[in-house]
């Protein structure tokens, strides 16, 4: 567990510096970050990532309520699990 | 996959279809409406057509979704217009088979910026963005 909340604090204090980028929910997370980039549509902001072998989940979530009351049409969400590395 | 593909799909006439959209807004009067939506990726389109013996006379969007849902639906409202029914759904079918990878004829088929789309059938993730709009012009005539 402690492998998976380091990347994602990670995540979250690089994706901050990114400009237009937009990050949901409390500071206090599990590990996850759900996110959105200025105007880009998420499902093209997964097929960019997909090309650098970032696999991601966009769209909906089956969170459909909860998008609407976000106000976003979706969103583009990575999760972090034990087998993911950070980059050297 | 690699950046090289990716141009191939993200064409500059698809982000010029995007980021101005040719056709967008609705119709008044007697027309076609037929709302569809890709529910598991929260893509969604409203397509009018006003339709006289058979024939195309208008076409019009509104919806959300990705760039390439929002692209295709703007070429395709641009070819359509003017062609009649018959002609338009030979299009779509062509459309399928051009996502599937085979080999179609363009210029016969008056795809005009369609073409740019081509690249879409390398990422089959993305096919049913690509198709959103052409389903819901063949529920709208059906």
């Amino acid at each position: 567990m402690e492998h998976e909340q380091k990347l994602a604090d990670y995540a979250m204090e690089k994706l901050q510096s990114i400009d237009g980028m937009k990050i949901y929910g409390p500071k206090k997370r599990a590990a996850l970050v759900t996110f959105n980039l200025d105007d880009v549509h998420p499902h093209d902001v997964s097929t960019v990532l997909d090309a650098e072998g970032i696999a991601i989940r966009a769209g909906h979530h089956c969170a459909q309520p909860l998008m609407k009351w976000l106000d976003v049409t979706a969103t583009a969400r990575q999760v972090f699990i034990y087998i993911i590395q950070k980059k050297m | 996959m690699s950046f090289n593909n990716l141009d191939t799909l993200y064409r500059q006439v698809i982000m010029d279809h995007y980021k101005n959209p040719r056709n967008r807004g609705t119709l008044d009067g007697e027309v076609l409406t037929v709302e569809m939506n890709n529910p598991t990726c929260g893509d969604r389109i409203q397509l009018q057509l006003s339709v006289v013996d058979d024939k195309i006379n208008e076409a019009k969007f509104v919806g959300e979704g990705c760039s390439i849902s929002m692209a295709s639906a703007s070429m395709m409202t641009q070819v359509i217009k003017g062609k009649s029914i018959e002609e338009a759904l030979k299009m779509s079918e062509a459309f399928s088979h051009m996502m599937l990878g085979d080999e179609i004829d363009f210029e016969k088929l008056d795809f005009g910026d369609i073409a740019a789309l081509q690249g879409v059938s390398q990422f089959p993730a993305r096919i049913k963005c690509a198709t959103l709009a052409w389903k819901a012009m063949e529920k709208g005539v059906h």
